[in-house]
């Protein structure tokens, strides 16, 4: 029977180009995530191979648990010689890094990097990776820089240029460039991976004096041990040798913590990518589903004649699932092409957008083999596998007897089926989202839940699209007359094949509106905040250096400032309390005195903390997890641990998400790393927030990457962060409605020829080329305009109960994009025209005299 | 020949003769002169019709025979504008055909001439009075309603107009289909086998039908048929073979034109 299979593929090529595609684009998808994701682990753990080649041990400051900054981070002074005493040791190099807060030209330019550090440059390490290709190493006063890098910024040998990290600045000459020195002996430049990462290379003078670190002291030891001892051994007698202070890890641990955090970070993303495939291969599902049923029942006679002729039930269905399993495969095959195109293809897009030069190896792992041929075939046979089943079960004589067959009633165990699944799927997503406990709890019943909506929906579509099609038909034949009439009886005569098309566009669109809704939601949210809860006018926050005491005194003494309050940046420590303990938290300083009178918090409970006590304002959803409220003590760990009260619990989320204590009391307790790093203020009567502005700006006039937000900004940043979410999930989900409009051209094109005959009697009798393919585009417009009604409908439920489950301070109420809406109807109406171009084409071009008298 | 004994109309005088309003009118509404249709080149050469000529007058009705490969069904299509001859002239009412383009053409098929196929003759989302009045909804034209309900009281279907055609019995099926041929007052009807598929009673009563048309509302209906007994509804009767006008019958009675197949088959 293959070859039947064969034949019957040959005839309808366009067909199943087309059904093929949709599987392509899916595996494409699928493709794309592993093949990126491999590549970024690949590409990572080759640089971190390269980088630890010389290496058998490291040793590193021990993490001290409440130490906030890791600029401290310094292993005990003599450590190098406790190293370089130890038995097995051959070669030990202590290594030092400071951050830098700018490089600036000699013209006084910052050089934009994303973040930068000095490092030793060590001329006889070695453990060194640099390599100088240009220039001379490093002596005093002069400093050598990747030269990638250098290209980018155009830095050259001979510049000059001042370092500043804190309060410290120094003077260097760029004196060479380096390059990375790889496996093979050859050198490259470093690779940046989006953002620019920059060390500057200079002699121990600068390091220490920038980094303001002990003479004599390494943030990092590199240990070579002698050939044919056991790093095991040395790792041991250095763990004895150094005590506590300082841990000691051999190369594998050092590679396996790198790579886990990476590998961790990288899953993520192959997780998101993968799910929004996930929904593309559904989607080509539904169209597989619809061709395949479309041509069996166009080719019913065939069937009835190999039936006729002897052809048993079983061949007939292992046919058609040959059919669909060879079409799964060869699209499986081209998507896996095709996705790894997009791949090089996206990341030369990434390295011209970000100006970087990214070089991803491509990886084809076993994996993404199996898992896209999984995926193609896979979904082919399983979506075909109802139309062959009905295939096989067609008795000869009905199918002989040239009775069309008139599309199935739409059964009410079907209904009743999906009124269930609906149901079940929305009390799934209830549960999901109000009942839940846990994340896998709540990720498992929300799937449940979105899995039920949509089979519910599509279950019942057809009913609704007889409906629908009803309401649209009047409509568009007031627009487009008997064209458009004609055209909505026709989505109205196989309703389970419009709604099986539109169903496929329902997906995307149903995911692209439920974003929309809750973003929109919570902007609005975030408006109301900023113009009820926000009393400040504006604040000032600094990315490196902290405020100067004599700038914030200056700010607070001038008239045009009303009330204005310091704060800290959150100090990333631990808390312990009842039932929890050495749990992560950002603790805030602020000058809790003047907490309440710029911002309204929200309390659910308490107040802000007192002036002057151990008192501590909570976060809603902290105290909720760990059961606090007000009076209960917890222990916060500064430098040494102290016991705080909690005062209040506090249900905003957009202003402060921080443990707020005052500032007074824990400057103390951390000592030297309290620095004030942002200002919140207010204007004073009688005084524009303009005069205020410019003597605040005045004042903070020397201070480096200093930002002045007020509300209007703060709002726009919020908004905007809001619309880059909302686009990178339009974009994934765009493969998916992609692949929905090919569905609807793909049907379109089936039903223009099972209905030859009807439209050649259309065009005998008078009905112009025009008419004709105004007919077919309004087909199409019914379906997408149906398939962005289901989808708008179901987004709109999924959003409006994602918002209700949503803590009030994000989203309070439902915003019901109207226009973006709108805007999508429309779209997903004019794409469906675009999609039945090539239908209405072939149908104004149908021979009147071949169509009237196809038998 | 069982048919012929179980017509109401067989042996019945023949009214079109008698009728004074079709005798009145006998101005030309369509024709062809030197009509060709060749398939092919050289050796391959078919040749499907070999110059006819032949003019059709309103308020008669014509029926086409000759054996299966004949021509009939060529010369019917090449009449109605559906296929082009490769020589000759085609008329309807004042147009040549062969000047017309493709969009001339489907007017000319919308607003002219009426069209009755074998089967599949109607739109299935369509109901009966949407199929009737199909042709001037194309053309954005208003239906003339006095000729509207003369037609469809003529057809008999006044009951079941919101009926789609599965819900209609095959012969009132084709009725629908002769009165959507009418409804447009066309300068000529072309009905290609429409008793094809129909058993004796059905096919007489939409012969009947056909047959008012033309002598009550002075219609021109030019119809194909290989059926003897329906063929003896025309006013005359012509005959085709290998293409060619042989001959043709006034008047004819189902013994008159089997004794004429006969003789061309012979």
């Amino acid at each position: 029977m293959f070859y039947l299979s064969l034949r019957s593929l040959l005839n309808n090529k366009m067909r199943y180009l087309l059904t093929g595609l949709t599987v392509t684009l899916g595996v494409c998808f699928i493709v794309v995530s592993f093949s990126l994701s491999d590549g970024f682990r690949q590409a990572f753990s080759t640089s971190i191979e390269q980088e630890l080649a010389a290496i058998d041990v490291a040793v590193i400051p021990n993490e001290v648990s409440g130490i906030p900054s890791d600029t401290d981070n310094v292993l005990p002074a003599g450590s190098l010689e406790k190293v370089n005493k130890t038995a097995g040791v051959a070669d030990a190099v202590g290594s030092v890094t400071a951050d830098l807060s700018s490089v600036e030209t000699a013209a006084g330019d910052k050089l934009n990097f994303d973040s930068s550090s000095v490092g030793l440059w060590a001329e006889d390490s070695p453990f060194r990776n640099e390599s100088i290709v240009d220039g001379v190493a490093p002596t005093d006063g002069q400093f050598v820089i990747d030269s990638a890098i250098a290209e980018q910024l155009d830095m050259k040998i001979g510049d000059k240029f001042t370092l500043k990290a804190g309060d410290k600045t120094d003077d260097l000459t760029l004196a060479g460039l380096t390059e990375t020195r790889q496996a093979d002996g050859t050198t490259k430049p470093a690779e940046q991976f989006g953002e620019l990462v920059a060390t500057l290379w200079v002699p121990e003078r600068t390091v220490y004096e920038l980094g303001q670190f002990d003479p004599g002291t390494y943030t990092l030891i590199l240990v070579k041990t002698v050939d044919g001892t056991s790093v095991t051994e040395v790792q041991q007698s250095l763990m004895s040798n150094l005590g506590d202070d300082v841990e000691v890890q051999n190369v594998q641990e050092l590679a396996s913590e790198i790579q886990a955090s990476v590998d961790s970070q990288i899953a993520v993303m192959e997780r998101v990518l993968l799910g929004f495939a996930f929904v593309s291969i559904a989607v080509a599902a539904f169209i597989i589903y619809n061709t395949f049923a479309m041509l069996i029942s166009q080719r019913m006679r065939e069937i009835g004649l190999l039936r006729a002729i002897g052809a048993g039930t079983r061949q007939i269905r292992t046919s058609v699932v040959s059919e669909a399993a060879a079409i799964g495969l060869i699209a499986a095959v081209v998507g896996i092409g095709l996705g790894l195109l997009v791949k090089i293809g996206l990341i030369s897009l990434l390295s011209s957008t970000l100006d970087a030069d990214l070089e991803l190896p491509t990886v084809l792992s076993v994996r993404t083999v199996v898992a896209a041929l999984m995926a193609g075939v896979g979904v082919t046979v399983v979506a075909a596998a109802v139309p062959a089943l009905r295939a096989g079960s067609v008795s000869p004589v009905v199918a002989m007897s040239g009775i069309s067959v008139k599309p199935g009633n739409i059964s009410r165990g079907r209904l009743l089926l999906g009124a269930v699944v609906f149901i079940v799927g929305i009390v799934g997503g209830w549960f999901g989202l109000f009942a839940a406990s846990g994340t896998t709890q709540t990720i498992t019943s929300l799937a449940v839940g979105a899995v039920g909506v949509f089979a519910g929906v599509v279950a019942i579509s057809p009913l609704l699209a007889i409906g629908v099609s009803k309401l649209l038909g009047v409509l568009v034949s007031r627009i487009f007359g008997l064209s458009g009439q004609i055209a909505a009886e026709n989505s109205r005569r196989s309703p389970k094949r419009t709604a099986t098309t539109s169903a496929a566009l329902m997906i995307g669109l149903a995911l692209v509106t439920t974003t929309l809704v809750v973003g929109e939601s919570v902007k609005s949210q975030v408006s109301e905040t900023i113009d009820t809860r926000l009393v400040a006018d504006y604040a000032i926050f600094t990315d490196e250096d902290p405020i100067p005491e004599s700038v914030a005194t200056e700010i607070e003494n001038r008239p045009e400032i009303g009330i204005s309050m310091r704060g800290s940046d959150g100090f990333f420590t631990t808390a312990s309390g009842d039932g929890f303990s050495n749990e992560e938290h950002y603790v805030d300083g602020v000058q809790v005195q003047n907490l309440g009178k710029l911002f309204d918090l929200d309390f659910s409970e308490g107040r802000v903390p007192s002036s002057g006590t151990t008192e501590v304002a909570i976060p809603k959803r902290d105290a909720d997890r760990r059961n606090l409220s007000v009076g209960d003590t917890v222990t916060i760990d500064f430098l040494e641990p102290a016991t705080f009260t909690v005062s209040g619990v506090y249900q905003d989320v957009l202003i402060f998400d921080s443990w707020l204590t005052d500032s007074d009391v824990i400057g103390p307790l951390a000592g030297a790393e309290f620095e004030t790093n942002w200002m919140a203020m207010s204007v004073a009567d009688g005084f524009t927030p303009e005069q205020a502005k410019a003597v605040t700006e005045s004042a903070t006039a020397d201070i480096e990457g200093l930002t002045i937000e007020d509300r209007a900004s703060f709002n726009e940043e919020v908004r905007s962060q809001i619309d880059t979410v909302l686009g990178i999930v339009s974009a994934l989900l765009l493969l998916s409605v992609l692949i929905a409009f090919i569905g609807i051209g793909l049907t379109l094109a089936l039903s223009v020829f099972e209905r030859t005959r009807e439209l050649g009697l259309l065009r005998a009798v008078g009905m112009s080329r025009r008419q004709m393919k105004r007919m077919v585009r309004t087909e199409a417009i019914i379906i997408a305009l149906f398939g962005a009604l289901l989808g708008i409908g179901i987004g709109l439920l999924f959003g409006s109960s994602a918002v209700a489950a949503l803590p009030d301070q994000i989203a309070s109420a439902t915003t019901v994009p109207i226009v973006r809406l709108s805007l999508l109807a429309l779209t997903a109406s004019v794409v469906g025209l675009v999609a039945a171009v090539l239908p209405a084409r072939r149908a104004a071009r149908l021979d009147v005299l071949d169509a009237i008298s196809v038998e | 020949m069982e048919n012929l004994t179980t017509d109401p109309h067989f042996n019945q005088p023949r009214p079109a003769s008698t009728n004074a309003t079709a005798t009145l009118n006998r101005s030309e509404v369509g024709g062809a002169s030197g009509v060709s249709k060749i398939y092919g080149e050289g050796d391959n050469q078919v040749v499907a019709l070999d110059n006819v000529d032949v003019t059709f007058t309103q308020g008669e009705f014509t029926a086409i025979m000759g054996p299966s490969g004949s021509g009939k069904s060529t010369l019917m299509h090449c009449l109605a504008g559906l296929d082009r001859p490769t020589g000759g002239q085609v008329r309807i009412g004042t147009s040549n055909l062969e000047t017309l383009n493709e969009k001339r053409l489907t007017e000319l098929r919308r607003d002219k001439i009426g069209f009755v196929f074998q089967a599949f003759n109607l739109v299935p989302t369509l109901n009966a009075a949407e199929n009737i009045v199909l042709p001037m909804r194309l053309a954005g034209t208003k239906p003339d309603p006095v000729w509207l309900e003369k037609v469809i009281a003529a057809v008999g279907l006044e009951q079941r107009l919101n009926h789609k055609p599965e819900q209609l019995s095959g012969g009132q099926q084709q009725r629908v289909a002769v009165a959507r041929a009418l409804a447009s007052q066309p300068e000529i009807i072309f009905a290609d086998e429409p008793t094809g598929n129909c058993d004796s009673v059905t096919s007489s009563e939409i012969l009947g039908f056909m047959r008012m048309a033309v002598d009550d509302l002075n219609q021109t209906i030019v119809m194909v048929t290989h059926d003897v007994s329906a063929a003896s509804y025309a006013d005359r009767v012509l005959f085709l073979a290998d293409g060619a006008l042989v001959q043709s019958l006034e008047n004819p009675t189902p013994d008159s034109v089997l004794t004429c197949l006969r003789t061309l088959t012979a």
